[in-house]
């Protein structure tokens, strides 16, 4: 039999690359699918190690609160009678509706970076790191932040998963009217919010 | 302390409706329009493999005695009589559906398989009408007529359905927290506040359109995400109207169950369940609600088999409770839920008549897809009516003496009734026995799926085959209204 060479070396490629690429890394050891919700529990995790604080999401559903009916809608895995399956990681009107309370509630919670009373700006215990790179947004209305400001808080909420045109689309579009005539807290919690749904941080890559 | 929700219970929520409901949501799908009478679908699937000897498809006790029928009655069954004068024999766990024998409809002999008994197989078809899984019935049925194609509650063995990405498994404790949730911060709801998305969320949109338009990894899911936001404002509206839930005034149970009382469980999560659904009609959530409770019907073991009577007179009270609430429940001034509602109560099969090399009192029973009981009501069909019947149902030297050459054939133990052949053109059980299958001479369950398809009005098209040969499942006329 014949042997092709070239597919023997774009397998090893292949599998060499996934053990060095963090977006493969992660599909396998996950087990999902690309472009499924990452769920609950692998938000918890990038959300905690980017804000150096835990975060849980469930309890930005409603905040203060712990609602234990909706932990499966944020995505989870269900005992099957063949193993476990993953349930509510599609996008559907039920998990948008969830993931949106989410995004909404966690920026609003962020711009309290923003909040003239010191004493109100760091309910989340956010690193210091972390708290700098919000506080980048907190800028006087009719302006926009400086781009540095911008890329500290994009990279913080989203690490490196997204293309930089990602960025470039998000940070060109904060230069609109309807984001630079609102206030510094509700600037920021609106541009989050954006990041917070972008779907380069909400999909399993 | 178990309490189901109550007579009054529902009342209130019919009368709750009564303020509001008598012109239709303006979210709500064509079905729901102005002036156009409302259809729901609520099917309850008591998961497990319920016997019908057992319930409404019994045997006389002289089957125990010749060592045939595992019969924990010890006595015989009663007569069932239809308005149409059909009859089957119901044991006496069936009593409590006598209060409302007038507005149901059983099907007996209903062949849901002549290849696969296994639980998570047979639930597929009972949804899906295909073993290893496809498009449900119920968001066939439900698709358009609500925020949500379909809901589903309970613990669901069969999985694939692969038309249920508006759907949503969701039980009461998650709906309470749902719309707690969100009507207290205002994002959901109808006022102008709860429709009012932020420019993040519109921005965000925006990214998910451009990133659906491009050729990326993401094209496909940012498109679903963009369309489940723009959903979800519907949805979070309807979530905001739901009233009358179990619980809400106080009067229903904290969702603990004493683990020494399951059939009293059963009653409460099946009562709660059906209020939950017509909760979720109501508020124009969905149209289409599968409850799927798991009851200890799986009687493998003596033990859990001697005690079917009690557990099947639970299904039963709880199936009897289901379609008092249906018709005690107002969706206006002119009609009931069960004049807007389609019923659909079953299991995934049957059970084997014993089990080989055991004494006929310490025997068990095992799975038997041969035939099937289904209880049919409300819109769309006959009430009152008794279509259908299983084999094995005559002895003869103490041996049955109705068994086909295709029974034979495919239950070469003797140890399963087997759904009689059909006229579908006369709408009455045949007395010939043939000596192959053939789909075409029995009550299959795509024949029910289709009966329910055309009493929701759903085009012949629609129509399943009795296999995947694409056999027509002629549809059974005698119940459709």
């Amino acid at each position: 039999m014949k042997i092709f060479p070239v597919n023997i070396i774009a397998t090893a490629l292949t599998i060499t690359i996934s053990f060095f690429t963090p977006a493969l890394a992660e599909t396998r050891a996950t087990g999902r699918e690309r472009g499924t919700l990452r769920g609950r529990e692998d938000m918890n995790a990038h959300l905690s190690e980017r804000l150096g604080t835990p975060v849980d999401v469930l309890t930005f559903v409603v905040p203060g609160s712990w609602p234990v009916g909706l932990e499966t809608l944020l995505g989870a895995i269900e005992a099957t009678s063949t193993g476990s399956d993953y349930v509510s990681v599609k996008p559907t009107a039920v998990t948008m509706l969830v993931w949106e309370k989410v995004a909404v509630n966690l920026s609003a919670a962020l711009a309290q970076a923003c909040d003239s009373d010191s004493r109100k700006r760091n309910p989340l215990l956010l690193s210091a790191g972390a708290l700098k790179s919000v506080t980048g947004l907190c800028r006087s209305r009719g302006n926009t932040p400086t781009q540095a400001a911008l890329e500290s808080a994009w990279l913080l909420l989203v690490g490196f998963r997204a293309p930089r045109s990602s960025f470039e689309s998000w940070a060109k579009a904060l230069a609109r009217p309807e984001f630079t005539e609102l206030g510094p807290k509700r600037f920021t919690t609106e541009a989050l919010t954006a990041v917070l749904l972008d779907p380069n941080v909400l999909l399993v890559n | 302390m178990d309490t189901p929700p109550s007579r009054r219970h529902f009342l209130r929520l019919g009368l709750g409706g009564l303020v509001g409901l008598t012109c239709a949501h303006p979210l709500l799908g064509p079905a729901m329009a102005a002036g156009t009478s409302p259809h729901f679908l609520l099917q309850i699937i008591f998961t497990g493999g319920l016997d019908a000897a057992n319930f409404l498809d019994a045997r006389p006790l002289a089957f125990k005695a010749a060592g045939l029928w595992q019969n924990p009655f010890n006595e015989d069954p009663r007569v069932w009589r239809g308005l149409d004068g059909n009859e089957t024999f119901v044991t006496r766990a069936a009593d409590p559906l006598q209060r409302v024998k007038d507005s149901i409809s059983v099907v007996n002999g209903v062949v849901m398989s002549t290849s696969f008994d296994g639980h998570e197989q047979n639930e597929n078809i009972w949804h899906t009408c295909d073993a290893f899984g496809g498009p449900a019935l119920a968001p066939q049925i439900g698709v358009g007529r609500g925020a949500l194609d379909w809901v589903q509650s309970g613990n669901f063995v069969g999985k694939s359905f692969t038309n249920s990405t508006n759907s949503t498994l969701l039980d009461l404790a998650t709906l309470r927290d749902l719309r707690t949730a969100f009507s207290k911060s205002g994002l959901i709801g109808t006022g102008r506040r709860a429709q009012m998305e932020g420019p993040g969320q519109l921005l965000a949109r925006e990214r998910m359109r451009a990133l659906a338009a491009g050729q990326g990894v993401f094209s496909k899911a940012s498109g679903a995400m963009e369309r489940g936001l723009v959903a979800s404002k519907v949805l979070g509206a309807a979530l905001a109207r739901v009233k009358g839930l179990p619980g809400d005034d106080g009067d229903g149970s904290d969702g603990t169950d004493d683990p020494a009382n399951p059939r009293e469980a059963l009653k409460r999560q099946c009562a709660e369940g059906v209020a939950m659904a017509l909760a979720l009609f109501r508020a124009g959530v969905t149209s289409a609600v599968t409850l799927s409770l798991y009851p200890s019907l799986d009687a493998h073991d003596a033990d859990t088999a001697r005690e079917q009577p009690k557990t099947v007179e639970a299904v039963a009270e709880a199936i009897a409770r289901a379609v008092e609430a249906l018709k005690e429940t107002s969706w206006d001034e002119h009609s009931s839920f069960l004049d807007c509602t389609t019923l659909v109560v079953g299991s995934e099969f049957s059970r084997t008549m014993r089990q080989i090399g055991t004494q006929i009192e310490e025997t068990g029973t095992d799975h038997n897809a041969l035939t099937n009981t289904v209880i049919l009501a409300g819109k769309g069909l006959q009430s009152g009516r008794v279509v259908g019947a299983s084999d094995a149902a005559t002895l003869r030297d103490g041996a049955f003496s109705d068994i086909s050459g295709a029974h034979g054939i495919l239950d070469p133990g003797g140890l399963k009734a087997m759904g009689r052949p059909f006229d579908f053109g006369a709408g009455r059980v045949r007395a010939d026995r043939p000596n192959t299958y053939s789909v075409r001479d029995h009550i299959t369950w795509p024949s029910v799926v289709n009966t329910l398809l055309d009493a929701f009005g759903l085009p012949a098209s629609a129509h399943r085959a009795a296999d995947r040969f694409g056999t027509p499942a002629p549809v059974l006329k005698p119940l459709l209204a």
